[in-house]
């Protein structure tokens, strides 16, 4: 008959909280939805509400203890109520407790029956442990005696749903007044339950019950989809009832979540801030609400530390000929040819339109048509308009180089230590291949690279470079000249960008000008300013710009 | 596979449904002994008598009422209405109670009700028989609206028609009456399922959202638009107005980052208007240029020929249009 | 144009049915009388709770009209279809329709019949053949013809009754509507409830017809004026208008005439007539006319009592539970608009 104090759920990633305050002691009353509590946890402090009605029996936690966020915090009870038995106030549960807790429990049960038998009217003994319920010694809340008395229902007829069939509010409200929807209706300010105006117009369209296709998620959850999704499965005689797309972390059944409605609260953000605002005149609460989880922080290596003066916990790993490679190259490369890079912005609509429009086509000669091929054509667009780009310095003068050999920097698994390799096979005469025939050959190439099978003439004789870091997901790097070459082509990831498109002045406000999302990519081209300058090699990037933007081959 | 007409295409849908079910009936005027105004319903009373196929007076609110009950207790009531600007003599029957009448009544009821007939202008009837009526149906939720334009869609969306449980307007157009089309034969069983647009056209450059006859309108404006201008234009029929098909419009635009939405109700506060305002909300990105919709002037239709045919957002007007959107 | 009768409920026509034999047995009367009474105990609480502001929009009380619900369900069978105005709680619970439902519908309500959807001015269960009340004056008139037509065309005797007011007369859509039914013969029965006011105008301002019943006589419509708060009368002729319908002779139209006791709405100022008119009106209405009845006919008041008792009972818990009655969930505001 007690009611038990647990947290809300605190969101992802929570594990226990930090006792901050009991607003209440032990044998203090309390009414239901005062705080009595606060907790702080690593994202916020939160103030905990009186679930019930009552006196606060016991407490299971002291302020500054660490408590994992699923125990329960305290009891509430009726004034000298036992918890579980155990007698207010007192220790966790022992042996002989347990015992005592069997005992009590026959003779509540009695002393009910007896007062049920004298006088069925007759006051609750004070002190003395709950009256079983008017009726059949029915196991009731007190707020669900409450709410019965209130609404005129025989507890006798009410079957509790609570731990060990206790009668619950809810229990009641439901006998009271069909499947109550104010009791499972979401907390007021919750708006987590309800679904987009897209949404809503979709399901009127088609029939179509929010509710049930949410199965007891929030309705927030659902989508355009969710509802085109469920207007298929009816078709096809299914059931209509969308399954999450993915299930939110650490969550049990999706009738759990429903049941927790008041979780993330829609200010945590801004507590959070106020929080770190406060964090210095509120330290020690501060710190002591942080679990202290010690956060590695790496010893950096004042110099260059020798493979022979290995620390504990450090381990040699021997380069491989690859390694040695790459470093004595990109050192070389580094330390002699003066590097700039210069980055432009491509509009990749066309390119992928037209992959879009041939990829059956070149799948069906065996061509795996990628992006990457035409980053190839561009290449050779742009090295035709600025020739010095495909060039080799020398102190006599810059030798120009009329094929078109492009190397394609290509990356090789890494291994446990995170070591990997890279390998620049090269597409011979590249001017020379169509569309078709350069994805050919960079199928070839990468295909063979994988599978270790390059030969050394598949890596000799590159005149330019294309490095194609986008395909690990970044945006831009600085990439480094492979020698003897003047310049190398970065390619960062393809992804949608807001772009502004203006039909009218490009610098001033005007009616024409709106936003638009694009599939954008941004070239990093790396150059050798002996070589190169900023305007011929921005003349370069340009033409492979215009190149691409405009592909309609 | 055969050439029908529109209007052979839309009695073949009757006569079919009629023979393969015996609560569909046919209620209107001129329907039964003269088989139509336009002909549509020739040889009906023949095959199916008096019974059900039923001459009424002139009393659109009468009879439009009558088929709405019978409708409310499991008849599938076809209704003509000779001109579709009628509507507005029997809207109380069609809005707030036929389409309305499933809601409220919290689906215990429903009222499986076809309207037909022709709209639109092109053949001098002047301002009271010449109307589109798709938009101000568009504003009724409860009533699906469904404008095919070719004989092969006006059959198999005729007898969705019929078969589905909601009201649904299908309306047909006078320009459209004596045009032909590709049809399968006569013993072939198919539907075309209301809410499903269909691409008429392909195209790169801008996309044409219509329906009706505006669909022939633009098919041959994006012809000549090719041709003159190398434009080229992808026209999605839309066949259904309610539901409508976004999904397929948005693909197309998806395509061609350009939307023009053509229909022969009124532009303002249109169909059109309501398309191209869901692609905003809905993929505000996927346009190059502002869309646009093109429906009749904010006028009544005129008798005189080159007056109607300026209002009237016919080949001219559309080819203007796209040429201002591709400037 | 002479002002409306104030004497009483009784018509002075030549078609006139005044005068009713003991058509009916006292154990047939004696649940007339309850339902009579538990129709007019579910719509004087419904004016409470309106009073209350527990009831939005427009609601529509038929106290006094009893007499026309009552006839009618003990002369029509079960499945023959009923249409009606917005004014047809009475209607629905003289066929059938469980209180509890009906209140908890006009309250919006999740259990209502149509999960409080329809509310007030829309009644219907069609199991109950109860095929809709309307919330448009005369629109529901044509649906009981086409229903009508429905039976006509799968060849059953399942008829159609209409009930509309006397200010639903003057609506074109009737007029059209009885010329159809009357040319092809339809198995259905005009049932006009006059309580000589459309909505708060008398009829006498703005009618140009003194004897309404006549206006179908032009269409050559069977037609009859009956007492209307007379449940036998009103019985007998429906039961004989159903008759005719069923045999295929065609429509009958019947003008009941009755008095409104309520206002024409919750909330209706009732400034268009005297409190002495109301009062002169109780002496005729249907429940004081059907408990003297049974009063002649020798049933002892403690039985009414005792009846009486048991609906105040009875109503009294189903505006209870209406009132502690789920909302209905916010999803359902999207479900029912078409029919998949």
């Amino acid at each position: 008959m007690t009611t038990e104090i647990r947290l809300p759920d605190a969101g992802e990633g929570i594990d226990d909280v930090t006792i901050s305050r009991w607003r209440v002691a032990v044998g203090d009353s309390v009414n239901e939805g005062d705080v009595i509590l606060e907790v702080a946890t690593d994202k916020v402090d939160t103030e905990i509400q009186a679930p019930a009605s009552g006196v606060l029996l016991k407490i299971n936690f002291q302020e500054g203890d660490l408590a994992p966020v699923t125990e329960v915090m305290g009891y509430i009870g009726q004034e000298g109520e036992s918890v579980n038995g155990a007698p207010a106030g007192a220790a966790p549960l022992t042996k002989e407790a347990a015992t005592e807790e069997a005992a009590t429990k026959e003779a509540a049960t009695e002393e009910a029956a007896t007062a049920e038998a004298t006088s069925p009217k007759a006051p609750a003994a004070k002190n003395g442990p709950a009256p079983a319920a008017e009726g059949a010694g029915a196991k009731a809340t007190p707020v669900a005696k409450r709410v019965a008395a209130d609404k005129g229902v025989d507890l006798a007829g009410v079957a509790g749903t609570g731990p060990g069939g206790q009668i619950t509010k809810q229990d009641v409200l439901t006998q009271a007044g069909g499947a109550s929807s104010a009791a499972v209706s979401p907390l007021p300010g919750d708006l987590a339950d309800e679904s987009t105006l897209a949404v809503r117009r979709a399901a009127a369209d088609n029939n179509i019950n929010l509710r049930e296709i949410a199965a007891g998620r929030p309705l927030s959850v659902l989508t355009q989809y969710d509802v085109l999704s469920a207007v298929a499965s009816r078709a096809a005689g299914k059931r209509v009832r969308v399954e999450p797309a993915y299930a939110a972390e650490g969550q049990g059944t999706e009738g759990e979540v429903a049941a927790r409605p008041d979780r993330a609260q829609p200010d945590t953000a801004k507590s959070d801030t106020a929080k770190s605002d406060t964090a210095k005149s509120d330290t020690a609460k501060s710190d002591t609400a942080r679990p202290t989880a010690a956060k590695p922080e790496g010893a950096r290596p004042a110099a260059a530390q020798t493979a022979g003066q290995l620390k504990p916990g450090e381990e040699l790993v021997k380069l491989s000929r690859m390694r040695a490679a790459v470093a004595r190259n990109t050192v070389q490369s580094l330390f002699s040819a003066p590097h700039v890079t210069t980055m432009w912005d491509v509009d990749m609509s066309a390119v992928l339109q037209h992959r879009a429009a041939h990829k059956k086509e070149f799948a069906a000669d065996g061509v795996n048509l990628t992006i990457t091929a035409y980053f190839f054509e561009a290449i050779v667009a742009g090295l035709k308009a600025v020739p010095a780009a495909n060039a080799t310095w020398t102190d006599e003068g810059v030798i120009i180089k009329r094929t078109y050999n492009i190397g394609m920097a290509t990356a090789l698994p890494m291994d446990e230590h995170g070591i990997g390799g890279l390998i620049v096979p090269v597409i011979k005469h590249a001017g020379d291949l169509n569309l078709r025939g350069i994805a050919r050959a960079v199928n070839d190439l990468a295909d063979r690279a994988r599978k270790n099978e390059l030969r050394q003439e598949d890596l000799a004789d590159g005149t330019f470079t294309l490095s194609n870091y986008g395909t690990s997901g970044s945006r831009f790097q600085t990439p480094i000249i492979v020698q003897p070459q003047v310049g190398i082509l970065g390619v960062g990831a393809v992804e949608k960008r807001a772009v502004v498109v203006s039909n009218g002045h490009p610098l001033e406000p005007n009616l024409g000008d709106s936003l638009t999302f694009k599939p954008m990519t941004t070239l990093g081209f790396s150059y050798d300013h002996r070589v190169l300058d900023g305007a011929t090699a921005d003349a370069f990037c340009a033409a492979v710009k215009h190149y691409l933007e405009s592909y309609n081959a | 596979m055969r050439k029908t007409t529109y209007i052979q295409a839309i009695n073949e849908a009757m006569r079919d449904e009629m023979r393969r079910d015996e609560s569909v009936f046919l209620i209107g005027e001129d329907i039964g002994h003269y088989g139509g105004l336009f002909r549509v319903t020739r040889n009906m009373m023949e095959e199916f008598g008096e019974r059900r196929v039923i001459d009424t007076p002139i009393s659109e609110q009468g009879f439009m009422g009558m088929a709405v009950g019978a409708a409310m207790v499991g008849l599938r009531p076809i209704v003509e209405l000779m001109y579709m600007d009628f509507f507005l003599v029997c809207a109380d029957q069609i809005f707030n109670q036929a389409a309305k009448m499933h809601y409220m009544t919290g689906g215990l009821v429903n009222v499986p009700l076809v309207i037909r007939g022709q709209q639109g202008g092109g053949k001098r009837y002047g301002s009271q028989h010449s109307a589109s009526v798709e938009s101000t149906f568009a504003q009724f939720p409860g009533i699906k609206v469904v404008a095919p334009a070719t004989p092969y869609d006006a059959k198999g969306l005729l007898i969705s028609a019929i078969r589905d449980d909601n009201p649904v307007l299908f309306l047909e157009h006078k320009m459209l009456y004596f045009t032909r089309g590709d049809m399968p034969d006569a013993e072939e069983q198919y539907t075309v399922p209301i809410g499903k647009a269909d691409i008429k056209r392909e195209g790169r450059d801008l996309t044409i959202a219509t329906f009706s006859y505006s669909l022939l309108q633009t098919l041959e404006a994006a012809e000549e638009l090719k041709a003159e201008q190398g434009i080229d234009i992808e026209v999605v029929d839309l066949r259904s107005i309610t539901p409508l098909d976004m999904e397929s419009v948005l693909m197309s635009v998806a395509k061609t980052g350009r939307l023009l939405a053509v229909h022969e109700s009124q532009s303002n506060a249109g169909i059109g208007a309501e398309i191209v305002a869901r692609a905003y909300e809905e993929a505000p990105y996927l346009l190059k240029a502002p869309a646009r919709r093109l429906g009749m002037a904010p006028a009544p239709i005129p008798v005189s020929k080159p007056l109607e045919e300026e209002l009237l957002p016919w080949k001219k007007n559309i080819k203007a249009a796209v040429l201002e959107m591709m400037r | 144009m002479a002002e409306p009768s104030l004497k009483a409920s009784v018509p002075s026509a030549d078609a006139a049915v005044t005068e009713s034999a003991a058509v009916l047995a006292t154990e047939q009367l004696l649940p007339m009388y309850r339902m009579m009474f538990l129709i007019r105990r579910v719509e004087e609480s419904l004016l409470e709770l309106a009073e209350s502001g527990k009831i939005g929009g427009a609601m529509h009380t038929a106290i006094g009209h009893e007499g026309a619900a009552i006839g009618m369900a003990a002369a029509l069978r079960k499945d023959d279809y009923l249409t009606c105005t917005y004014r047809g709680h009475h209607h629905s619970l003289a066929r059938g329709m469980d209180p509890q439902r009906a209140i908890c519908e006009v309250l919006g309500k999740a259990p209502g019949f149509a999960k409080g959807k329809g509310g007030s001015m829309h009644f219907l269960d069609p199991s109950l053949g109860l095929m809709g009340a309307n919330g448009i004056v005369g629109a529901q008139v044509p649906h009981a013809a086409g229903m009508a037509l429905a039976s006509k065309i799968r060849g059953e005797d399942r008829i159609a009754i209409t009930f509309f007011g006397d200010g639903a007369l003057y609506q074109g859509l009737m007029h059209e509507t009885f010329n159809m039914a009357q040319k092809w013969k339809l198995p259905v029965i005009f049932y006009c409830e006059n309580n000589r006011y459309s909505e708060m105008t008398p009829i006498s301002r703005t009618s140009s017809v003194d004897e309404i019943y006549q206006f179908v006589r032009a269409y050559g419509m069977e037609s009859i004026q009956i007492d209307g708060n007379d449940v036998e009368v009103v019985y007998e002729a429906v039961a004989k208008a159903a008759e005719r319908a069923r045999a295929g002779e065609g429509p009958t139209f019947i003008e009941g005439i009755t008095y409104r006791l309520s206002g024409h709405m919750a909330g209706d100022l009732e400034t268009y007539r005297s409190s002495e008119e109301i009062e002169m009106q109780r002496a005729y209405e249907p429940l004081t006319q059907l408990h003297q009845k049974l009063i002649d006919r020798g049933v002892p008041e403690e039985d009414l009592n005792q009846l009486r008792a048991e609906v105040e009972e009875e109503v009294q818990a189903a505006v209870e539970y209406a009132l502690e009655a789920p909302w209905p969930d916010l999803a359902e505001a999207y479900t029912d608009v078409y029919q998949v």
